[in-house]
């Protein structure tokens, strides 16, 4: 049976690293007797092979390399050793009372912004309710006497209960 | 003599993960050629292939005590080694291009036109083979420079001996595809 060039090619590819069958060998070898687009491909990839060859003067790190490596172990167990300080079983409740923390203190804000921003609470700054009661009586004057508007301010001064 | 130098791999990587540090060096020693040599035709720059070396035997260092004897050392070791240069290009993936230009031009310009042709030659090659995927290219590698047979590879990439052929087949189609019209063109 004839071989097809894409068969052909995945079988050079085996056969540059001695992976063919004698069989399959004779076979490839008769389609590329026959077929001089492979025997290019397979000249290509003696080619390319040859093009990608690493120079062996770059195949050996510095002679600092042992020492990086050390500082950088050394680095990581200082690390290690700091968290050691703080064992595994104690971890969890460290979590808990952080967030327990975390709620505490929202919770105080909370409290405090509230204090800060409510008009109605003894203490609170006069000027701003004048201003409002201001705000208000002037927003409405001009309104049309069955607008919103009116009905609002009529029920602000008290003629609506 | 040094008592750690008669060590089979297997030993030293135990005292390793007991930590000692004397036999971790002793191991590193031995490996540190090979595991270079493979980074540096991975990412095919110095500085970072000796980065990568570092972050490996890092690894070796941290993880020896994972070692269960299942497969030999050196297929352990080519497996971490592999995982890391695959990690490292999948994180540099969205990093903007290396520049491997500034080193080569000051050769380059310092060297006669032979020498900057080679240097040119070696900047289209790098190019295209840090264009092939990933495992392709670490597959190629494995084959055509770590001389590691189908059977190794499956066993370091975690993959079978078919898809180590197939990744092999297409490293060399897309290489091809991609110098072709470089060598065309009298570029190579």
């Amino acid at each position: 049976m004839k071989m097809r060039c894409k068969k052909a090619r995945k079988n050079i590819s085996l056969a540059i690293d001695s992976r063919l069958q004698p069989t399959v060998l004779e076979r490839l070898q008769a389609h590329m007797r026959a077929c001089p687009a492979c025997r290019n491909w397979q000249d290509e990839q003696f080619w390319l092979l040859d093009l990608i060859k690493t120079p062996q003067a770059l195949q050996q790190p510095s002679p600092a390399f042992y020492a990086v490596l050390q500082d950088k172990i050394n680095e990581s167990q200082a690390r290690k050793r700091l968290f050691a300080l703080y064992p595994t079983s104690l971890r969890p409740a460290m979590l808990r009372a952080a967030i327990f923390l975390l709620f505490v203190f929202s919770a105080l804000f909370g409290i405090f912004l509230g204090g800060r921003l409510d008009t109605a609470a003894p203490g609170a700054d006069a000027s701003l309710s004048a201003f409002s009661q201001a705000l208000n009586l002037e927003t409405f004057a001009d309104l049309p006497a069955d607008s919103f508007g009116a009905v609002y301010e009529r029920l602000l001064q008290g003629e609506l209960r | 003599m040094d008592e750690n130098a008669e060590k089979a791999d297997d030993e030293l990587l135990a005292l390793t993960a007991a930590g000692d540090e004397v036999a971790f060096c002793e191991l590193v020693g031995r490996y540190q050629g090979k595991v270079f040599g493979l980074a540096y035709r991975y990412v095919r720059d110095r500085q970072d292939a000796e980065e990568l070396a570092q972050e490996i035997f890092f690894k070796v260092w941290k993880y020896a005590r994972t070692f269960k004897g299942r497969s030999a050392f050196g297929t352990w070791l080519y497996r971490l080694a592999v995982n890391t240069c695959l990690n490292d290009r999948q994180k540099k993936k969205n990093d903007p291009e290396p520049l491997p230009l500034l080193g080569d031009f000051a050769t380059a310009t310092a060297a006669v036109g032979t020498e900057i042709l080679i240097q040119e030659r070696r900047i289209l090659v790098n190019k295209a083979l840090n264009a092939l995927p990933a495992r392709q290219k670490m597959a190629l590698i494995l084959a055509n420079f770590e001389g590691k047979s189908y059977e190794e590879i499956a066993a370091i990439m975690e993959i079978s001996v078919a898809a180590v052929e197939t990744l092999l087949f297409r490293a060399r189609q897309n290489l091809a595809v991609f110098l072709r019209p470089l060598k065309n063109k009298g570029e190579l």
